[in-house]
């Protein structure tokens, strides 16, 4: 269930690089989605 | 021509303030009260926080002292210096304020703020003089009064709202408090505390009845202690004044009328959405039947650079609701995306045992159809409570059957004001109840409470009980 789910941060981060968090790895415990994780989260190439 | 005008300078209005400056933009400020800071600085939070501490000291001083082997004689209330060291507090405060918009460069306007039109606030001082400035966006955070009925005639004296009940200069026999909500129980244990008789009218079946039904069930207990009575269902229908002597009629549920008299009566019901004056009107903007501002989940209102936050829109009335908001607010003017989890937003009840909640509630969880699993560990049970002698409450965490995330937290008992910070975290990054109970809490601390009953919550283990 939290796998996937973004920090505060992240979530905020996320939403301004116009990203779905289902997109990105969490490396956080059970797959959350860190600060860093969003930092370093790229758009995927279409 | 200022980027920001933020119209009222309570928690909500001061903090968009300092984050709409932070962003680098040109801020202004308009209040109409001498003092910035709101309701909650002036003659909300700040003051009854004070007098809640005093009185609990004196309380602890006539009631538990002998126990801890500490013995006085000729113990009594100042109430004029409880009053006046409120003020100090409150005048602090208002200080620290004035500071900080000193510190972010935010131009202070001291006068009432009303729309000429979308862009343009006019600023009418108290002598009558005014001035207009312009904003490219407005931020109303006017945010709210004391709500009254209509046939109950505030005429301060007897019949009181929160903002003179902060400054009495008798501690009353009796106490009526008509409302059994926040403001009444955290006012009503004041001057419970120092020897008022306190009976509590109220037309739900609960306290505190916007929280976890456990919650107002066990603050009653406690209030009844503080020797509270209770008139739950019952339905104030007249406040007659009789000079030294207040009469309220109420109809309990068989439709009987119940009368009870005092020298004193609160009137603490609820609060309404503030725009009195505003002249919202001129620059086109909605204003509901309620008197709230309505605005989108942008918080934006119709018109597309007005902005509104705090108590004067949609959602609970809570000082750290509001700055959530103004803090949000300027941050989409400044084009980012920030978001606030209004189901994250804990709310706090500052009686002895304090009150704290966040997330679902027991009676929400069923009514969405969701299964969880319930917690609960006595504050009776913990060490660091038999110690300190604040043993009344508990803590109860809700969890989800099959996946033990935690749903909502619900805590009665010693601080566990500041306890539900951990709840609030943990919920944000949706921990489960396991995980919290895999954490290390410092021995003993109240803290405790809240792994052992997310042990309970998890698999039935707790450890303590």
């Amino acid at each position: 269930y939290a796998t996937g789910h973004a920090s505060p941060a992240a979530a905020k981060i996320l939403a301004e690089k116009g990203l779905d968090p289902k997109d990105v790895k969490g490396t956080g415990k059970d797959g959350r989605i860190t600060k860093e994780d969003a930092e370093k989260a790229e758009k995927p190439a279409p | 021509m200022y980027d920001v005008i933020v119209i009222g300078s309570g928690p909500g209005g001061y903090v968009a303030a300092i984050r709409a400056a932070q962003l680098g933009m040109k801020t202004a400020i308009v209040e109409k009260y001498p003092t910035l800071g709101g309701t909650c600085l002036n003659v909300g939070c700040i003051p009854s926080k004070a007098l809640l501490d005093s009185s609990e000291h004196y309380h602890n001083a006539a009631h538990t002292f002998k126990t801890h082997g500490i013995n006085l004689s000729s113990l009594k209330v100042d109430l004029k210096q409880m009053i006046s060291r409120k003020d100090d507090v409150v005048k602090q405060n208002v200080e620290g304020i004035q500071y900080l918009m000193k510190k972010n460069k935010i131009d202070v306007y001291q006068g009432l703020g009303s729309f000429v039109d979308k862009s343009t606030v006019k600023v009418t001082k108290d002598d009558g003089s005014s001035e207009q400035i312009q904003g490219k966006n407005i931020i109303i955070a006017t945010g709210s009064k004391p709500s009254t009925l209509p046939f109950i005639k505030l005429d301060k004296k007897r019949v009181i709202t929160s903002t003179e009940a902060l400054n009495l200069n008798e501690i009353p026999k009796k106490l009526i408090v008509i409302g059994g909500g926040v403001i009444g129980m955290e006012l009503g244990s004041v001057y419970g505390r120092m020897g008022a008789k306190v009976s509590v009218v109220e037309y739900m079946d609960s306290l505190i009845p916007t929280m976890d039904k456990t919650m107002g069930k066990e603050l009653q207990k406690s209030l009844k202690k503080l020797g509270f009575d209770f008139y739950l269902k019952h339905k104030v229908v007249e406040v007659e004044n009789k000079g030294k002597e207040v009469i309220v009629k109420a109809e309990n549920a068989k439709g009987e009328t119940v009368e009870l008299k005092a020298d004193y009566v609160l009137v603490s019901i609820g609060r309404r959405p503030y725009t009195d004056g505003l002249n919202a009107e001129a620059a086109g903007i909605k204003v509901n039947d309620k008197g709230q501002v309505e605005v989108d989940d942008h918080l934006r209102t119709n018109v597309p650079n007005i902005y509104a936050i705090g108590d004067v829109v949609k959602g609970a009335m809570l000082a750290h609701k509001a700055e959530e908001e103004g803090t949000f607010v300027a941050e989409v003017i400044a084009g980012q995306k920030p978001h606030i989890n209004y189901n994250l937003i804990p709310g706090v009840v500052y009686t002895w045992p304090e009150v704290a909640a966040v997330g679902y509630t027991e009676e929400q969880l069923k009514e969405k159809g969701i299964k969880f699993k319930t917690g609960k560990f006595p504050f009776m049970a913990s060490g660091r409570a038999r110690a300190s002698m604040d043993t009344d409450g508990l803590v109860k965490v809700l969890a989800d059957a099959e996946t033990d995330e935690i749903l909502g937290v619900h805590m009665i008992g010693p601080r566990v004001a500041d306890m539900i910070a951990e709840a609030v975290v943990a919920m944000e990054f949706r921990a489960s109840a396991e995980d919290i109970s895999r954490m290390s809490h410092a021995h003993p601390t109240y803290t405790e409470a809240f792994k052992e009953a997310c042990l309970a919550a998890t698999d039935n283990r707790a450890l303590h009980i």
